[in-house]
């Protein structure tokens, strides 16, 4: 009998270690740093302090959102006052929008997007990157945005989210951002890793968007597409964003250093893409020191003394054949 | 005095300027023999000379609706046959000696070659029916620059008609300096000795997609990405899949990394070996590399039967210079 009486407490003592794993931890253990599940968020919808971000269009948010949302389409970026970059609007300006939508500083903000494909889940890593801008950390994205929620029939609803006015004061944090001038000065210097979040045949210059004056990238940059980031589309999946593991091999193959600590400057056509960058650089991959280059390309192709490489590979740039 | 010197120099120049028609005219001169690429007002001159045979590789369907007077039909899909294991290659000379003889190719025929020229998907089935002549051990093949497309933007004559050709005397002989097969891209995935190029889109490359029929994401490992999308100019404004100039080609080329000295050895691949055979196109008979071949079971072929070879996903193979 004894053996078996062990046994079977072992299970038990097993099973009870098993289940204190999934519920005794802290809040928000179970959510990757950055990133909250679908499952999360709907155990926690109610939770005080939260804050649901919807940074889809109105017309959409109007149709139906997660219960609590706030309609939060932005601006997040405006055309600036010089016309050369589609940038970040004022600090004042961000800090007025963010309290209208209920963010104090003691808010945890969840932020949401249409979850259909990378461009998407781009949008939500603009407002976390312009959140950390702020000084804000205590944020995170949704993982799959609204499709994975409505694929996963969770409650939906049309009425508006009417939010209290948050508190919410910025405290800025310069080393989140870089300016073309700063950038000037990095340009082919060893140890500065600039990273394009565009897609290849952009950064290539087989292509471009109509609205950039030039074909190709920035001399030297090496690249990193945001379309890769997540498996949006894919057999009808909603936008999750790659496991780490993957996005670590894709930061590794595109040739961005192991040292967590490196200055990496990330950058796209208007500065959306390179928020994705941002955010899996810094939130998943712990990349202690990214800066995004807000002005981009757009704002780059405009100054003689941008270096911009057509028909090579970044990486190629600097090798001598 | 001074007139009779003017007199002949008019008169040299005249014979000069003659010559140089003479010379430039019937075929364009090109190093190693005839031009890779001909234009539509070229073929529009020639498409009736005798030593012209100018095959349609385009679907049946499609020629039987309209194509280039006096052009016969060999379809793409005849040339690089699904085989019994689901591969794509190229069939025994056997069947290739029927299909070409039969199409009135002799062995000293101008074969020129063309598709739809819409998309980069239509110019490399052009692309990979030139490298088939070439592999087969025809010497003298052009490609339509630009293809049907073109042809038909510009207003040129079609027909409906197939035309009357006698049986050429075609004998293929395999080159094999032109084909790679499992073993030697094995090999160099072990020791190097070659730059291997993916002609797929970067999606497929980097392993973000893949191909239905093909098992495996990623690519051939150290293998650098010149996709076969970034070689024409289709879909820019709207232009019909012509080939970019050389000047900008050698630059992709060098600019993807491969070593400028034309003696580096290249072995081209993708899914099926059909947009490897523009590159091929681009690197051996534009650029002047001179060893370049394509592996026919390409990707499809390679991750079935890979073993213990590894793949390479979620990398643009920075360091694949190293494999020389």
């Amino acid at each position: 009998m004894h053996p078996k009486i062990h046994i079977s407490f072992a299970a038990a003592l097993i099973a009870a270690m098993l289940v204190c794993a999934g519920l005794c931890g802290p809040r928000q253990a179970s959510a990757a740093k950055g990133l909250v599940t679908i499952e999360w968020l709907s155990k926690h919808i109610n939770d005080k302090g939260l804050v649901i971000l919807d940074v889809r269009t109105f017309p959409k948010y109007i149709k139906s959102h997660i219960p609590g949302a706030v309609r939060a389409f932005g601006p997040w970026q405006t055309m600036n006052e010089d016309y050369v970059g589609f940038m970040m609007p004022p600090v004042a300006q961000l800090e007025n929008m963010l309290r209208q939508y209920g963010v104090s500083n003691d808010s945890f903000v969840i932020i949401y997007d249409q979850g259909m494909t990378s461009s998407d889940t781009a949008k939500s890593a603009r407002a976390l990157w312009t959140l950390h801008y702020l000084g804000h950390t205590k944020c995170a994205i949704l993982n799959g945005g609204f499709n994975a929620w409505e694929q996963r029939e969770k409650p939906l609803t049309s009425k508006p989210t009417v939010p209290l006015t948050g508190n919410f004061k910025a405290s800025v944090n310069q080393n989140k951002l870089i300016t073309l001038d700063q950038l000037k000065k990095k340009l082919g210097k060893k140890g500065c890793v600039i990273v394009d979040l565009r897609e290849p045949h952009h950064h290539f210059g087989h292509e471009k968007k109509s609205f950039i004056p030039v074909f190709g990238h920035i001399k030297g940059s090496l690249l990193m597409p945001a379309a890769y980031m997540t498996i949006g589309g894919q057999d009808f999946s909603p936008a999750y964003l790659r496991d780490k593991n993957s996005l670590l091999h894709m930061a590794k193959g595109s040739g961005i250093p192991s040292d967590t600590n490196i200055e990496i400057i990330v950058y796209s056509n208007t500065g959306l893409q390179a928020a994705l960058g941002y955010f899996v650089l810094n939130d998943i991959l712990g990349y202690k020191n990214v800066r995004l280059f807000d002005g981009s390309m757009l704002e780059a192709s405009k100054d003689k003394h941008v270096p911009i490489v057509r028909y090579s590979w970044g990486w190629n740039d600097y090798k001598t054949k | 005095m001074c007139k009779t010197i003017q007199d002949r120099t008019i008169i040299f120049l005249l014979v000069l300027t003659a010559l140089m028609l003479i010379v430039s005219v019937p075929v364009r001169s090109f190093a190693g023999g005839t031009s890779p690429l001909v234009s539509t007002s070229w073929l529009d001159k020639h498409k009736s000379d005798k030593a012209v045979v100018i095959v349609d590789v385009r679907t049946s369907a499609n020629y039987g609706f309209a194509h280039i007077p006096n052009a016969v039909s060999i379809p793409y899909s005849e040339l690089e046959p699904k085989s019994k294991t689901g591969l794509f290659v190229i069939p025994d000379e056997k069947r290739i000696n029927q299909m070409f003889q039969q199409a009135g190719i002799n062995n000293n025929s101008h074969v020129v070659v063309y598709a739809h020229g819409n998309t980069v998907s239509d110019a490399s089935k052009a692309g990979a029916a030139y490298w088939i002549f070439k592999a087969m051990g025809h010497k003298n093949v052009s490609m339509l620059n630009g293809g049907f497309t073109k042809w038909t933007f510009e207003g040129r004559v079609v027909t409906n008609t197939a035309p009357n050709k006698k049986a050429g005397n075609f004998k293929a002989k395999r080159d094999a300096s032109l084909i790679a097969d499992f073993d030697e891209v094995s090999k160099i995935v072990r020791k190097g000795g070659a730059v291997l190029m993916d002609a797929r889109n970067s999606i497929q490359y980097f392993g973000h997609e893949k191909r239905a029929d093909v098992t495996c994401y990623g690519h051939i490992p150290g293998a650098i990405n010149l996709p076969a999308d970034f070689l024409s100019n289709a879909g820019i404004n709207r232009a019909p899949a012509t080939i970019k100039d050389k000047k900008d080609l050698q630059k992709m080329v060098t600019g993807v990394g491969v070593p400028k000295a034309k003696s580096t050895p290249v072995i081209v691949y993708c899914n099926t070996a059909q947009l490897a055979g523009l590159n091929y196109l681009v690197l051996k008979d534009i650029l002047g590399y001179k060893n370049v071949k394509v592996y026919d079971g390409s990707m499809l072929e390679y991750c079935r039967v890979r073993g213990k070879l590894p793949l390479e996903r979620f990398s643009w193979s920075i360091n694949a210079q190293k494999n020389l």
